[in-house]
């Protein structure tokens, strides 16, 4: 889905939003839509996001494929001490989901990351 | 552990909450399977976690927890060494509090094996890795 990175216009240059997410272990959060990715913490962070929006899209995808389960409608995993993964945009046009998602670095209760996420979805 | 308690933690997780079916696989070795799934079905699910872990260690990559949620039910997926544990459950929140229990059976699993095979000299000294 996240074919192209972008960075938010409103963004403080040089990464001080990702060093500043980073020291207070913060989750940053991005966007993607239409093959592309959108986040304040630079576009080294985005596209990791973006490498890890695929990752995790294509294993859901082809785990629900097993069980007849298609419609994803999230996915999270925790590696070392970092918490990433995604959730659709319910509200975004069905045919074209917008999709919002998260990287921090720690090891944040699953629940609560997901209500983070969608908590960023509406704001 | 025997045969007795590792079924019996297994049968306490399976109905724990809004849970309704556990894998745990060893590699290709199916060692447990409480689910509404067809046996095929299961046999395909395993095959598939195998080439999931087998793209991440390509990558340099090591998740140990993987949530995937669907309109149908949630999936916790738990890697630790070759053992798989993929618990499927109903109510998205319960999350944290399944892998928990989940992560402290696999954790014991892996390390009672472990013991055991070193005991009989088939393994390397167990190592805590978790």
């Amino acid at each position: 889905m996240a074919g192209s990175i972008e960075m938010d216009a409103s963004a403080p240059p040089v990464n001080e939003a990702l060093a500043e997410a980073l020291k207070s272990r913060q989750p940053r959060f991005f966007r993607a839509s239409r093959g592309s990715a959108k986040g304040r913490t630079g576009p080294e962070d985005t596209g990791r996001f973006a490498e890890n929006l695929m990752i995790l899209q294509e294993c859901a995808l082809l785990v629900g494929e097993k069980l007849g389960m298609s419609a994803v409608a999230h996915a999270v995993y925790y590696e070392g001490d970092e918490t990433g993964g995604f959730s659709f945009d319910p509200n975004s046009n069905p045919q074209n989901p917008d999709v919002a998602g998260a990287i921090v670095n720690r090891r944040m209760p699953m629940r609560d990351f997901l209500q983070s996420v969608r908590d960023f979805i509406n704001s | 552990m025997t045969p007795e308690t590792f079924a019996s933690a297994l049968s306490a997780i399976r109905h724990a909450g809004s849970v309704y079916g556990v894998i745990l696989t060893r590699g290709h070795e199916l060692l447990f399977q409480d689910t509404p799934l067809a046996a095929d079905r299961v046999a395909e699910l395993a095959t598939t976690l195998d080439d999931i872990v087998y793209y991440f260690e390509q990558e340099k990559r090591s998740p140990d927890q993987l949530v995937f949620g669907y309109d149908g039910g949630n999936l916790l997926i738990l890697l630790l060494g070759d053992f798989r544990m993929v618990v499927f459950h109903h109510q998205a929140d319960e999350v944290d509090f399944v892998a928990r229990a989940s992560r402290a059976f696999l954790k014991d699993h892996a390390m009672d094996l472990l013991a055991h095979e070193w005991a009989a000299g088939s393994g390397s000294a167990p190592v805590p890795a978790v």
